[in-house]
């Protein structure tokens, strides 16, 4: 038995600028064929340091070879190619489109190939040959073709070890959706590169060195940044891929998850029946593995669902029923977010009383928490109430402030409903022109974060506005187009604008 | 005392090929992937060819071999060429190629191809011509078809008689009395008779066709890879070969269990490795390493040959320029050790933590497992050279590099609760 272990922990952390430095000189000095690989995980990473080695050897001939398609014989590619002799350095990018992250190796047509012609290559190049691979391809080389990799006169590593990708993964990710989606819009910008670079980072490893569980995380969290941004198309594209890796490794908490995120993000571009689908769904194994906060969210999703359905009655039973389970787990940012759901529809039944109640304890909690999205929700809501009840310089006041919010965290949807607010509050002052502009830019942004709703609403407006010019036959237009997607999404809403359409569009030219 | 008993190795099989009478010897020769075989093989060719009266013929079957595709066919038409190729060379020997029907047969496919400078036998199987096959699927299999078509005579058979016919004449003309067969690079094959599985094929070959492969009738040494001797297949190779299976292990660069205590005559023969090595490309071990840089990689090397040369070049791309020095050499340890994290299998590390704390740096026979370790040298396996141990005692131990991951190490940890 061995006394004293050293442990690898006292090497020097990797670090890109020596790994490049080493790079470069191997490019210096390798004057005949010699075998060199390259791991970096990350395609435009790879690039980038392609583009910083040629930047020092101006005159040199590098030639780089990039393959697009699933290569059998890299040699005789290259020789297809005509790359021989009179190159000093050859780069090849793109062998893992041949190379597939399963396990089977053995019958890989091109390590097969790499294994027999080793000997080949020297003979043709007399230059050094540099493939650059992710990592989970370099551990099939090394594992199935064990000859060609031990033939070689060096390995970069432009990616950290697997252990550190977990560890940076869960570093990475917040759970918190409070924290982060309260952040200003350039740091979730920013927060968004780190992930997706971590994520490009840990599809390159091999999959038995890949942590499901902190996967899970990162694609969750990656949703919820998209969706937090309004970029719902986006989120659904990892939520799914949550759903699917959750249910391929049972893990019931996260496909619970997932199937909420996605009813959320397809409410908010108004696809209520899917929503209501996966909110369903999510609700039975929230409910079977007792997660509660989940159920909350759930519930307080459907709420919101059959709110914008019409189905007001069902709407409060699910938020009253989710009030009620949050306040025993003591959660405020649930509590603020069903409080002021719940007011809303107060508001539709006309229940200003009730509606003001919630929507200002809302904003409480919301400020007490640093939730700003609730916060912005809550300020545009009161709003909404103050325009309901007539006093237009106050709802603008309030709508301002919440666009303000909106447009500082980067919530798009926020954003457009906002507009769209202080739209409406201008058109009932009179001030059609400034009315127009927001309706319009509501529009432009609606249409971008498809949100269909927001889509209708703001075309309805619009309408009305150019009706109240007397652009009457531009009025009908544009009813009639937000008509079809009310009709689309079931939204009650279609019956104002059919009344609208019925009311001024009936003549022949109209 | 040899470190590793490497000229040991070739003193044994001289001694038995100078006792054997009258009986053909066929041993296995195996070690690791770059651990120095063929350089070992050749020099024992040398040996044999001054000490005693066999005639060795070392065959590098990386020549005539598509290791993908194998059948014995192949191997047999590379040991005609081989040896009628050098017996033309070097005792300008003709043959009458009418007795050779099946030969004749075969030399018919090259017909039309004759190779300029090409050793000309009467029959016409030409090494360049052989050599071709490797290269070219479907010749390859018109040849197999008519080996195999041949009603007559099998390719066995014609061998043995041409060896007959040579030893003959060996004995009449020159001071040689008897062939030996060097068949290196053979642990190389893949794939044998379209097995899929690497091991499978091994198998196949060493032991499912073992009639054929003792059936030649003169002296045969075979290269099989450790892999195979190490699995459970493993155990019956000596019974089959001659009760001979020579090892050719790490050099032992540090004693038995012992990681930090150099095994100073291992040491000194590494050193000689690159000294020669780097003396053959004009400069010499004090303008390469810094003392301490070429201690580390000696160290971390674990007596492993091709690994040691790889440090080398790979710790010269980290100093602008010679020597290499120690944070270098570190440098490219470190990244042997990164790509044995990533490569070595989860369920691997376990067993690795097991050899680690086993009381005599053993590992059970016959499990498949280490023999892949063995394979990807995460494992490396060496050989006494100490006094108080028996020659012939093996013993494994963790390759240094692994030794330094952290999965290893935490693997360690759980195994010693």
């Amino acid at each position: 038995m061995q006394a004293e272990i050293e442990i690898s922990k006292d090497f020097e952390p990797y670090n890109d600028e020596e790994e490049l430095r080493r790079l470069i000189r191997a490019v210096r000095l390798s004057k005949k064929h010699y075998l060199y690989f390259v791991c970096c995980n990350q395609v435009p990473k790879q690039n980038e340091l392609i583009k910083e080695v040629k930047k020092n050897f101006k005159g040199k001939k590098i030639k780089v070879v990039k393959f697009k398609r699933p290569v059998k014989d890299l040699l005789g590619e290259l020789q297809k190619r005509k790359i021989g002799a009179e190159c000093e350095a050859v780069f090849v990018q793109g062998l893992e489109y041949s190379i597939s992250s399963d396990d089977k190796g053995g019958e890989n047509a091109l390590i097969y190939n790499l294994n027999i012609s080793r000997d080949s290559f020297k003979r043709y190049l007399n230059c050094p040959l540099f493939l650059w691979l992710p990592e989970y391809a370099l551990v099939k080389i090394t594992r199935h073709a064990p000859d060609f990799f031990s033939v070689r006169s060096g390995t970069f590593y432009f990616s950290n070890p697997p252990e550190k990708v977990t560890e940076q993964i869960i570093k990475n990710v917040s759970s918190r959706w409070l924290e982060y989606a309260s952040l200003p819009v350039d740091e979730k910008h920013r927060q968004i590169k780190i992930l997706e670079n971590l994520l490009a980072e840990y599809r390159g490893l091999h999959s038995e060195k890949q942590d499901k569980e902190a996967e899970m995380q990162l694609l969750t969290n990656l949703g919820n940044f998209y969706s937090s941004i309004s970029e719902f198309q986006k989120a659904i594209e990892y939520y799914e891929q949550v759903l699917i890796l959750s249910r391929k490794i049972k893990n019931k908490f996260n496909e619970g998850i997932s199937l909420s995120n996605l009813g959320n993000a397809y409410q908010y571009i108004g696809e209520y029946r899917k929503a209501i689908e996966y909110h369903e769904q999510s609700l039975i194994i929230e409910q079977e593995i007792n997660n509660i906060k989940g159920e909350c969210i759930s519930l307080a999703n459907l709420g919101y669902i059959y709110d914008h359905l019409g189905d007001y009655q069902k709407a409060t039973n699910f938020f009253e029923t989710g009030l009620t389970i949050t306040r025993k787990i003591g959660d405020q940012w649930m509590e603020g977010t069903i409080l002021g759901n719940l007011g809303s529809t107060y508001r539709t039944l006309g229940n200003y009383e009730k509606a003001i109640e919630y929507h200002k304890q809302h904003l409480n909690i919301s400020q007490n928490i640093g939730d700003r999205i609730g916060e912005s929700d809550s300020l545009g809501n009161i709003g909404n109430l103050y325009a309901e009840i007539g006093d237009y310089q106050k709802a603008l006041e309030y709508h301002m402030q919440s666009l303000i919010i909106s447009r500082e965290v980067g919530n798009q949807l926020g954003e457009t409903i906002g507009l769209g607010n202080l739209g409406a509050s201008y058109g009932k002052l009179g001030n059609y022109i400034k009315a127009k502009e927001y309706f319009e830019k509501a529009l432009v942004i609606s249409r971008k974060i498809g949100d269909r709703f927001g889509e209708a609403t703001d075309l309805t407006n619009l309408g009305n506005i150019y009706y109240s010019l007397g652009e009457k036959k531009k009025a009908c237009g544009l009813w009639k187009e937000a008509l079809a997607i009310f009709q689309e999404i079931e939204s009650p809403d279609a019956n104002v604008t059919r009344n609208s359409i019925k009311k001024y569009c009936q003549s022949a030219d109209l | 005392m040899e470190a590793r008993g490497g000229s040991n190795l070739v003193k044994k099989i001289i001694k038995r090929l100078k006792s054997a009478r009258k009986e053909n010897l066929r041993y296995l020769f195996t070690g690791h992937l770059g651990c120095g075989k063929s350089s070992e093989l050749i020099h024992l060719a040398d040996k044999i060819e001054n000490d005693t009266t066999f005639l060795p013929i070392y065959i590098d079957f990386e020549e005539y071999l598509d290791i993908q595709d194998t059948t014995l066919e192949d191997i047999f038409l590379g040991m005609i060429s081989e040896i009628a190729s050098n017996c033309k060379e070097r005792f300008d020997f003709k043959f009458n190629d009418e007795s050779y029907t099946l030969f004749k047969k075969i030399a018919g496919f090259f017909g039309d191809i004759k190779v300029k400078g090409d050793v000309g036998l009467p029959f016409d199987i030409a090494k360049l011509n052989i050599e071709r096959l490797r290269q070219n699927p479907n010749l390859r299999q018109q040849v197999r078809e008519a080996i195999l078509k041949d009603e007559k005579k099998s390719l066995l058979s014609e061998l043995n008689q041409f060896i007959l016919e040579i030893e003959l004449r060996l004995k009449q003309e020159t001071e040689f009395t008897k062939l030996i067969i060097i068949a290196d690079s053979l642990e190389k094959i893949k794939r044998f008779e379209k097995e899929e599985s690497e091991l499978i094929s091994q198998k196949k070959l060493f032991i499912d066709r073992v009639e054929q492969m003792t059936g030649i009738a003169t002296n045969v040494i075979y290269t099989v890879p450790l892999s195979l001797y190490r699995s459970h297949y493993g155990t019956q190779l000596p019974n089959l070969y001659s009760r001979n299976v020579f090892v050719l292990p790490m050099v032992k660069i540090h004693r038995r269990g012992k990681f930090d205590e150099t095994f100073e005559i291992g040491r000194q023969e590494l050193i000689e490795i690159i000294k020669r090595r780097l003396n053959h490309s004009g400069t010499s071990i004090e303008k390469v390493f810094e003392p301490d840089a070429l201690e580390y990689l000696l160290k971390y090397s674990g007596g492993h040959i091709r690994g040691l040369v790889g440090f080398i070049q790979e710790s010269s791309i980290s100093v602008d320029e010679l020597p290499i020095d120690f944070r270098a050499a570190r440098e490219s340890v470190k990244e042997e050790v990164r790509s044995f994290a990533a490569s070595v299998r989860e369920s691997h590390w376990e067993k690795l933590a097991k050899l680690e704390l086993s009381a005599n740096q053993q590992i059970e026979n016959g499990d498949d497992d280490y023999s892949k370790m063995l394979e990807s040298l995460a494992i490396l396996e060496y050989m006494n050279g100490e006094e108080t141990e028996t020659d012939d005692d093996v013993w494994y131990a963790v390759n240094p590099a692994i030794r330094l991951t952290i999965k290893f190490q935490e693997a360690v940890e759980r195994l010693k609760v």
